[in-house]
């Protein structure tokens, strides 16, 4: 019997065995899965919960800002904080500023420097290598140093308080040039080489042969400068000083000094229509900005 | 003799014509790095000169510069307010690169464990947006959030049982208010070069470990940590050179304060340079920063010889 | 792949339009340059230069905004401004920022134009003579006084009726202050927190020096020479509004937007200006609902004090109009333009530097019903600091007392050090 029962037993465990232990297999990794999962997902709330809060306050009236517990969703969606921004600042005149210097500065580091990393990665011409080790080694050397001269230089091109004391001395980088290099030289000599049988120039190599593979890159490098650009706050800070040329950033501070921050809701309605712009160039490059930072990472290690 | 003769005029001919295509190539690598070389000498070379040459001298922008040799930089050393923020910086620096980099390797490294695809780039979606947002943007939204009568964090802190905490009022709260801010920021970026170097760890390592029975841990020590040193390295290395330059949050939140709890460097150096007009010492503050970070990378470059795992 | 090449072609053209668009220069017969500070937007000084433009046609404005955080900041940006190549003509600042423009040698003495100008003579005669006085630095007149300011302590008419309380006398104690500020100070829904607070204030010379003024002492002496941290009255009356917060905790800690909290009935009392009513006029706030008292003295006894500051147009030394910028400084100063103060509707509600506009039916609409008690003050008033030094001062005052307010630093101890560090400033100069 009891042999009986066991086998029988073991007769109705047997045939099952690989299903229920894949079922559990799965089951477990599903569970693992998820308590991996949920301290990150909790994590990423708390990366979510300040904007969602500042999008709440933005609708919110100067009263609710006292009421505690602060409501989450606004008791009303009145636009009158939205109209408050329009009234103390020119709010459009910051964000066209922001666009037309990050637009200038983002198309001048493409042309410059893939024509620099070209030159770097597939000419030979004496100093090619000092000059690149000079490059290089500028990387760490803080923007602060070169200030104070920066400041003479500038004031000598007539550019202070012009949106072009924000994008000529950024016409160009270092870092781009670098990823534009590394870049160029991982093509293969042949498609040079045929081109050069062909007659072309080195200006029609770099236009017809490099430029065309070049997208990723270039897309990368416009999409980092973009951002640092679109950010960028220490310089205009300097050489900025009047309403109409103020990129977002300082506009920002400057909608903050506004008749002594009376309303926290106005300044919050701003903080919303920075991000907006923001949120959406992210959406839409999202992969392209990820790709960026990763190929700069890894070309960094 | 002849034959040799011919040989070597044939190569005079074509050593003249390799010379003269070699001058083209040259002419034609001066033009493409002009752009990038002119705007290299104009807004970083000659600067930088000038900067270094500046700190020599002592100038308020309305007199005549007067020629102080290394006496700006005995100066820095007795200022007990530049030592006091050179002190804040680099404990920013200390703490703001621990946590990016340290949070950031964690959070990359559960992202890449996780086997949910959505979630996984939802996840790195989430910890990524605050780097695109701009830090006078963040500062000026958490500056409201974190109030400490009226401020929303602090509420629900005190819901839970939590004394409300003196975030950008009290020295010490402040200062940490501000590495914390910085992290919030910064995570994400450091979680994509984390997934980057952890995508490029083949997987057949890890199926050779499966087959020697390795565990998830085993795998993570002798695996996954030793193949992520160079995004380590990487990543420690950027992290410093931005944290000692931090400026931004300081001067929107706090403007230093409490006291001078939160005076970085460049606030100082911003300040004796536009405030009060201490070209000079604002220079050799800048060139101290400078060799700072140099030292530090330097440092970080050669130790890095030692732990980073180059495969 | 052509696409990318066309595109750079685009971007290259759109480089080279910015770049164009970025480097022309305006072309005008006559520019001033004229730098305000940029809490009031453009329009609104704007608003002043009415008549002044249709007077003279050739002329027009470069309109340069500047942050005022502080008057010290905001003279620091003004220099950088000039330093950086942009041509200002005129300017407006505050009598802080007087000495260390004139030691700069930024300002024009107005001397000159003074004596040789007989219509500015109307001005003189109306212009409170203590503000005229206050814009002298060794001798030499640097601006012509437009707007001033003091503090008094604003009183939320409706919060203190909640509480029961009449409104205080002008000859109040330390201690019934302490008294009204403790009963307005409630956790409504018993929650541990409080909703409405007595009282706030902030470690800002500008919050500190009424207290001390009201207890017979000030932060320096009167030609701001000799420190006066280390008097038994300044520490004791900076000791009082410390423990308003610390102590009795009747106020907030950290920052906190009392304006904001004032017109939402959550904050009973606060210090501010006659510029004060400015925001809280658009805010809803009407000048019923709201009033103003002096600074509470230990005793009740002293004469009601506080500190005042006023501000003022002057011309740059290196204006290449002299002429034509005191012509616009003399516009800004007439009747038709201070008038603009009175509403609050304009850049500043501060009060008006003509004695003849104090009475003026508009300011008095649009004024608490005891504004004149900032006239009483500004009689017994100490003058701001200034010094050619005083932005230093005014960053040590900062520098300690913001960690009292962190409640890290006793009261003695940052009085110390504020006593030391400010005389190594003043021995230095």
């Amino acid at each position: 019997m009891i042999s009986a029962a066991s086998t029988s037993q073991s007769h109705l465990f047997q045939p099952l065995d690989p299903f229920r232990d894949k079922l559990r297999h799965q089951w477990r990794a599903w569970l693992a899965n998820a308590v991996l999962a949920l301290p990150l997902i909790l994590g990423s709330l708390l990366m979510f919960a300040p904007l969602i809060w500042a999008v709440s306050f933005s609708f919110g009236q100067p009263h609710e800002f006292f009421k505690l517990p602060p409501p989450v969703i606004p008791s009303s969606f009145r636009l009158d904080n939205y109209h408050g921004v329009f009234e103390r600042v020119d709010f459009l005149r910051f964000f066209l500023n922001s666009v037309v210097v990050t637009g200038c500065v983002t198309a001048a580091q493409l042309i410059t420097c893939s024509m620099g990393g070209y030159a770097f990665a597939r000419l030979r011409f004496p100093g090619r290598r000092i000059i690149f080790i000079l490059f290089l080694a500028s990387m760490m050397v803080p923007q602060h140093v070169t200030l104070i001269p920066v400041f003479i230089i500038i004031r000598g091109l007539g550019l202070y308080n012009n949106l072009g004391a924000l994008i000529v001395p950024y016409a160009t980088s270092v870092f781009g040039t670098f990823l534009l290099k590394q870049f160029f030289e991982t093509i293969p000599d042949e498609l040079e080489d045929a081109a050069k049988i062909d007659g072309a120039g080195f200006l029609q190599i770099y236009w017809r042969v490099m430029l065309p593979l070049a997208g990723p890159p270039l897309a990368t490098l416009a999409i980092l400068t973009f951002n640092s650009s679109w950010n960028n706050f220490f310089w205009p800070l300097i050489f900025i000083n009047s309403a109409e040329k103020m990129t977002l950033p300082l506009g920002m501070i400057y909608l903050r000094g506004q008749d002594g921050v009376t309303n926290s809701g106005v300044l919050m309605a701003a903080i919303v229509l920075n991000l907006v712009p923001v949120l959406i160039f992210f959406m839409i490059f999202q992969r392209r900005l990820v790709e960026g930072v990763t190929l700069s990472g890894l070309k960094g290690a | 003799m002849q034959e040799a003769a011919i040989t070597a005029r044939g190569a005079i001919l074509t050593r003249q014509r390799i010379n003269r295509l070699a001058l083209r190539e040259a002419m034609a690598g001066y033009f493409f790095i002009l752009p990038t070389l002119l705007s290299f000498l104009v807004f970083f070379l000659i600067p930088t000169i000038s900067g270094l040459g500046m700190s020599l001298f002592d100038w308020d922008f309305f007199s005549e510069p007067e020629f102080v040799g290394l006496d700006n930089f005995s100066e820095l050393a007795r200022d007990k307010l530049f030592l006091r923020t050179l002190k804040n910086t680099a404990l920013f620096a200390l703490f703001a690169t621990s946590g990016n980099v340290g949070l950031g390797m964690f959070i990359a490294i559960g992202i890449n464990s996780i086997k949910w695809r959505w979630l996984k780039t939802f996840l790195r979606t989430a910890y990524f947006i605050p780097f695109v947002i701009s830090t006078v943007v963040v500062a000026l939204m958490f500056g409201f959030l974190l109030q400490e009568s009226t401020g929303v964090v602090n509420y629900y802190l005190s819901r839970l049982g939590i004394v409300r905490i003196p975030w950008l009022s009290s020295s010490a709260w402040a200062f940490r208010s501000i590495v914390l801010i910085d992290v919030w920021k910064h995570v994400g970026f450091f979680t994509l070069i984390f997934l980057a170097g952890l995508q490029a760890i083949p997987s057949e390592l890890y199926e050779a470990a499966l087959v020697d029975g390795a565990g998830r841990r085993v795998r993570l020590t002798r695996i996954t940590i030793p193949l992520l040193t160079p995004s380590l390295f990487f990543s420690l290395i950027i992290a410093l050179i931005g944290a000692f330059q931090v400026f931004e949050s300081m001067y929107v939140l706090t403007n230093g304060g409490p006291g001078d709890a939160t005076r970085t460097v460049v606030m100082l150096l911003y300040r004796e340079a536009f405030g009060s007009f201490n070209m000079g010492y604002a220079a050799s503050m800048a060139v101290l920063l400078f060799f700072i970070i140099l030292a530090l990378t330097v440092t970080q470059v050669r130790l890095g010889d030692r732990w980073v795992f180059y495969r | 792949m052509k696409n990318i090449r066309c595109r750079l072609i685009l971007l290259f053209m759109l480089v080279l339009l910015c770049a164009t668009a970025a480097l022309t220069p305006a072309q005008d017969e006559v520019t001033l340059g004229f730098v305000y500070g940029s809490f009031a937007p453009q329009e609104k000084w704007e608003a002043y230069f009415e008549g002044f433009l249709e007077a003279h046609p050739n002329v027009t404005i470069n309109y340069i905004p500047v942050p005022l955080d502080s008057w010290g900041d905001y003279t620091q940006k003004i220099v950088t401004t000039m330093l950086g190549g942009e041509q200002v003509d005129v300017i407006w600042n505050a009598i802080e920022a007087v000495p260390l423009m004139a030691e700069r040698g930024v300002l024009r003495e107005l001397d000159s134009f003074l004596e040789s100008d007989p219509d500015i003579q109307e001005f003189l005669d109306d212009a409170n003579p203590k503000l005229l006085e206050g814009l002298r630095w060794k001798d030499q007149q640097y601006l012509l006084p437009f707007a001033w300011n003091t503090t008094l302590i604003y009183y939320n008419k409706a919060v203190l009726e909640a509480a029961g309380l009449p409104e205080p006398p002008p000859d109040w104690t330390w201690d019934d202050f302490l008294e009204y500020a403790t009963a307005i100070t409630q956790d409504t829904d018993d929650d541990g927190i409080n909703d409405i607070w007595g009282f706030h204030h902030n470690a800002w010379l500008w919050h500190l020096g009424p207290w001390l003024v009201s207890n017979g002492s000030f932060f320096l002496n009167e030609d701001f020479t000799e420190p006066w941290y280390d008097r038994p009255e300044s520490i004791e009356a900076l000791q009082f509004a410390r423990d308003l917060i610390w102590e009795h905790g009747v106020g907030p800690s950290g920052s906190f937007n009392f304006r904001e909290a004032f017109v939402a009935g959550t904050l009973g009392m606060m210090i501010d200006s006659p510029a004060g009513r400015q925001r809280l006029i658009p805010a809803g706030m009407s000048a019923d609902d709201y009033d103003v008292v002096f600074f509470p003295s230990k005793s009740g006894e002293a004469a009601p004090g506080s500190q005042w500051g006023t501000d003022g147009y002057g011309i740059t030394a290196d204006s290449q109009h002299p002429d034509l910028a005191w012509e616009m400084v003399k516009h800004l100063v007439s009747v038709d333009v201070m008038s603009k103060l009175l509403s609050g509707e304009f850049a500043s509600a501060s009060a008006p530097a003509r004695q003849s506009l104090a009475s003026d039916p508009v300011l008095v609409a649009a004024s608490p019903a005891n504004y004149l008690r900032f006239y009483e003050v500004l009689a017994n008033g100490r003058t701001v600091i200034n010094a050619p030094y005083f932005a230093e001062l005014a960053e040590i005052h900062d520098r300690y007392m913001s960690q009292v307010w962190a409640n890290e630093m006793s009261v003695e101890d940052a009085a110390a050090s504020i006593q030391a560090d400010m005389e190594a400033v003043i021995a230095e100069n």
